[in-house]
C-alpha cells in the first residue's frame, strides 16, 4: 500500500446549534465523541473531542458553508437546509433524527385556487426557504410571488401579507393553531452527513469510518 | 473615497500578488516546454458555432454579448474547445500528434456562493493525437512536476478511470434512462440519493452493491485490489488494467507517491472517456485543478482524433502555494533612485543596463519618503544624491555615503 501523499491531520466536524443540537450530541457520544464539554458550554465554538477530533458548532444553515470551503472536513445539517443553500459538498449518510416535513399550507377556509385567480394568476407565499419554494411552484407551472421571511411564517396569512407559506413542520400542531391547512407535501427531511469534496478524498480513511459508526448508531 | 465597483467574481490584482501569478506562470511554461508543448492563444470571444459543436452542456451558462453584427458571441468558459477549434481547422493539414500550452484568462458566471471567480487564470496543455496508458503517464508526470517545479509541498492527484464505471453499468444492463438518473446524484455528490435511486433499480443485490462501492472507492494503490473483486466484464478488467499500466508508468516519472485512486471519481461523464483527475492541497476545500481523456470532443469538430489534457487554476494554486510558507522571493536587486529622472538619469541607465531595477523618484524627495517607495515597489534601497556621491539606504535602517560606482556595486553584487 502506497502512503498517502498528505498526512490526513484529524478531523474536525460541524455540527448545529439549535433543534438538532441535543440529538447530534447524543448519536456522536455513541460512536464514541467526548461530547460532555459541549453540554456544558454554550458560549464556546470549538471543541477538541479526542485525539485528531475537531467539534465546531454553528449556526444550522452555515454548516454546509464551513464544509464546501474545508474549514470543517464534515458536517451534520438538516436535509432543509441543504435543500435551500445547495452547496457542493457530499451528501453521505441520512442519520434519520430530526425528521420534518416541508408543507405549503394556506388558511383553513380558504381556497388557494380561487386566490391565485384573484391575484392575477399569481399567488404570494411566505417562506424562509426561498428557493425550494420557488422551485416547486415552477415545476409545476404555478406563478408565486415569493416573501422571505426569517421566522413565524403562520402569521403572514392571517395580516393578509401572503396567501400561503411553504415552511417546516414536525407535528402539524403550529399549522392547526393558526388556523391552516396542509395543501401539499413538497419534501420529507432527516438530518444528513455531508463531507467537503476535497477531504472526501484527502481523509477517505477518516471520512469513512465516520460515516460507517454513524451507520451502525442509526440503523441499529 | 469615491466607491466605483468592479463585476461580482472578478478581482484586481496589485503588483506583490500579479508578480507571483506570473512567476507560477515562468515554472509552468518552463515544464510545459521541456515537454515539447507548443503555446497557443486563441481569442477571448468564441462564435456561438464553435461552441455548439462542443455541446450545450458546456457552454449554456457562458457570459454572451453581441457583435457588430447582431450576432452572439461567447468569453470563452475553458480552453479545451477553443484549441479542439484550432487543431481541427487551423492545423487541418499538420499531422498529429500535437502538444499544446496556454495560459488564458476564462469565464464564467459566478453562481451564487460557490467560492469561484467568474473570471479565472488557466494554465494547462492538451495532448492530441495518441491514446494510450503511456501519454495519460506523460499528461500526469507534466501535472506533478509543474506542481513540485512550483514549490506546491503537499498535493495529492485523485485519479480515477470513467470507463470503469461505464462498463459496469452495461454489464449490469443499466438503461440509458436509468443511467441520467444515476449520473444526477453523482454530479450532486448526493450519495443517500445515490443509494435510493440504486435500490429501485431492477438488478441483482450484488451489481447493486457494486454500484454503491465503486462509486464510493479511493484511497491508496490497495484500491486496484478491491476494484478488482468487483470485477464482472472483460472491459471492467482492461479499464482496471490500463490504469494499472499507468500508475506504474507515472512511477516511473517519479510521482507514485502522488497518486490516489479514485474510481467514484465523476468530472463530466457526458465527455470524459478514459482516466479523470483532479489536483488537491490539504489547505483547500476545492480543487486546484483537474482533467482526463476525452476522445470524443475533435470529432465534433470534424477531426476525430483521441486526446487528453488538464487546466490548473493559477489564482486557486498560488493560494495553495502561499497558504505553506509562500513563494520563493526571486526579486530582482533594485533601488528607488532620488532624482534619477533628471540629473542622475544616467546613472539609473547604468544601473538598469547591469541588472538592477530602478524606481526614479523626483528631485528632493526625502530619505524616508524614498525608502516607503522602495518598500512598496518591493525594492531593498533607496538612494538620495549627496555632496561627494549618493546617500544609500537600506530597509533594516542601514545608511552609508557611497560613490556612484560604489552604488552600482552594491546593487549587482560586484565588488567596485
Amino acid at each position: 500500500m502506497v502512503a498517502s501523499p498528505i498526512p490526513d491531520g484529524g478531523l474536525r466536524l460541524a455540527i448545529p446549534r439549535g433543534n438538532l443540537f441535543a440529538e447530534t450530541l447524543d448519536v456522536l457520544a455513541m460512536v464514541g465523541f467526548d461530547v460532555a464539554e459541549l453540554r456544558k458550554n454554550d458560549r464556546k465554538l470549538v471543541f477538541e473531542v479526542g485525539p485528531g477530533r475537531t467539534i465546531i458548532t454553528t449556526r444550522p444553515s452555515d454548516v454546509p458553508t464551513y464544509v464546501e470551503y474545508g474549514a470543517a472536513d464534515a458536517g451534520i445539517v438538516g436535509k432543509d437546509v441543504l435543500m435551500e443553500c445547495r452547496r457542493n459538498v457530499y451528501e453521505l449518510l441520512d442519520l434519520g433524527f430530526g425528521k420534518c416535513r416541508i408543507v405549503f399550507a394556506t388558511p383553513a377556509d380558504r381556497d388557494p385556487e380561487a386566490e391565485e385567480l384573484r391575484h392575477l394568476g399569481s399567488m404570494r407565499v411566505a417562506t424562509k426557504y426561498p428557493r425550494i419554494t420557488r422551485e416547486y411552484f415552477e415545476g409545476r407551472g404555478k406563478q408565486v410571488e415569493v416573501i422571505e421571511l426569517r421566522g413565524s411564517m403562520e402569521l403572514a396569512p392571517q395580516v393578509d401579507l401572503a396567501e400561503g407559506i411553504v415552511d417546516l413542520t414536525a407535528t402539524g400542531a403550529t399549522l392547526r393553531e393558526n388556523n391552516l391547512v396542509e395543501r401539499a407535501e413538497i419534501a420529507v427531511c432527516a438530518t444528513r452527513l455531508i463531507a467537503n469534496r476535497v477531504s472526501h478524498k484527502l481523509k477517505a480513511n477518516l471520512v469513512d469510518e465516520l460515516a460507517r459508526r454513524l451507520k451502525e448508531v442509526v440503523r441499529g | 473615497m469615491k466607491v466605483i465597483p468592479i463585476p461580482a467574481g472578478t478581482k484586481d490584482i496589485l503588483p506583490s500578488e500579479a508578480a507571483e501569478l506570473r512567476q507560477l506562470e515562468v515554472v509552468a511554461r518552463r515544464v510545459f516546454g521541456s515537454f515539447g508543448y507548443g503555446e497557443v492563444v486563441t481569442p477571448t470571444l468564441e462564435t456561438g458555432t464553435a461552441l455548439a459543436a462542443a455541446g450545450e452542456r458546456r457552454f449554456g451558462d457562458s457570459f454572451r454579448l453581441s457583435g457588430q453584427e447582431g450576432e452572439v458571441l461567447y468569453l470563452r468558459p475553458e480552453m479545451t474547445t477553443p484549441i479542439a477549434r484550432l487543431v481541427a481547422t487551423k492545423l487541418a493539414d499538420r499531422e498529429p500528434p500535437f502538444r499544446l500550452c496556454y495560459f488564458a484568462n476564462s469565464f464564467r458566471p459566478t453562481k451564487p456562493q460557490r467560492g469561484r471567480q467568474s473570471e479565472f487564470m488557466q494554465a494547462g496543455v492538451e495532448l492530441i493525437g495518441m491514446d494510450s496508458p503511456a501519454v495519460d503517464a506523460e499528461v500526469l508526470g507534466v501535472l506533478c512536476q509543474v506542481l513540485e517545479s512550483c514549490g506546491l509541498e503537499d498535493f495529492a492527484v485523485g485519479l480515477g478511470e470513467s470507463s470503469f464505471f461505464r462498463a459496469l453499468l452495461d454489464s449490469a444492463g443499466v438503461t440509458s434512462e436509468e443511467r441520467g438518473s444515476i449520473f444526477e446524484t453523482l454530479v450532486k455528490r448526493d450519495r443517500v440519493r445515490l443509494g435510493a435511486v440504486v435500490d429501485g433499480l431492477d438488478l441483482s443485490d450484488d451489481d447493486k452493491q457494486a454500484i454503491m462501492d465503486v462509486t464510493g472507492l479511493r484511497g491508496g494503490s490497495e484500491v486496484l485490489t478491491r476494484a478488482q473483486d468487483l470485477v464482472r466484464a472483460p472491459a471492467m478488467d482492461e479499464a482496471l488494467k490500463r490504469l494499472a499500466r499507468t500508475f506504474y508508468l507515472v512511477s516511473r516519472y517519479g510521482y507514485a507517491g502522488r497518486i490516489l485512486f479514485d474510481l467514484g471519481m465523476f468530472r463530466n461523464f457526458d465527455y470524459y472517456t478514459g482516466i479523470v483527475f483532479e489536483v488537491y492541497s490539504s489547505g483547500l476545500g476545492f480543487p486546484i485543478g483537474g482533467g482526463g481523456r476525452y476522445d470524443g470532443l475533435l470529432a465534433r469538430f470534424g477531426r476525430p482524433a483521441p486526446a487528453v489534457g488538464f487546466a490548473i487554476g493559477l489564482d486557486r494554486l498560488h493560494i495553495a502555494v502561499t497558504e505553506r510558507g509562500g513563494m520563493p522571493v526571486s526579486g530582482r536587486p533594485g533601488v528607488a533612485l532620488v532624482d534619477g529622472l533628471d540629473a542622475a538619469l544616467e546613472l539609473a541607465s547604468r544601473l538598469r543596463d547591469s541588472g538592477a531595477a530602478v524606481f526614479s523618484l523626483p528631485e528632493g524627495t526625502g530619505a524616508g519618503q524614498a525608502l516607503d517607495a522602495a518598500a512598496a515597489a518591493g525594492l531593498s534601497f533607496a538612494a538620495l544624491p549627496q555632496e561627494g556621491g549618493f546617500l544609500l539606504l537600506d530597509q533594516s535602517g542601514g545608511r552609508e555615503l557611497v560613490s556612484a560606482e560604489r552604488l552600482i556595486g552594491a546593487l549587482t553584487g560586484e565588488a567596485s
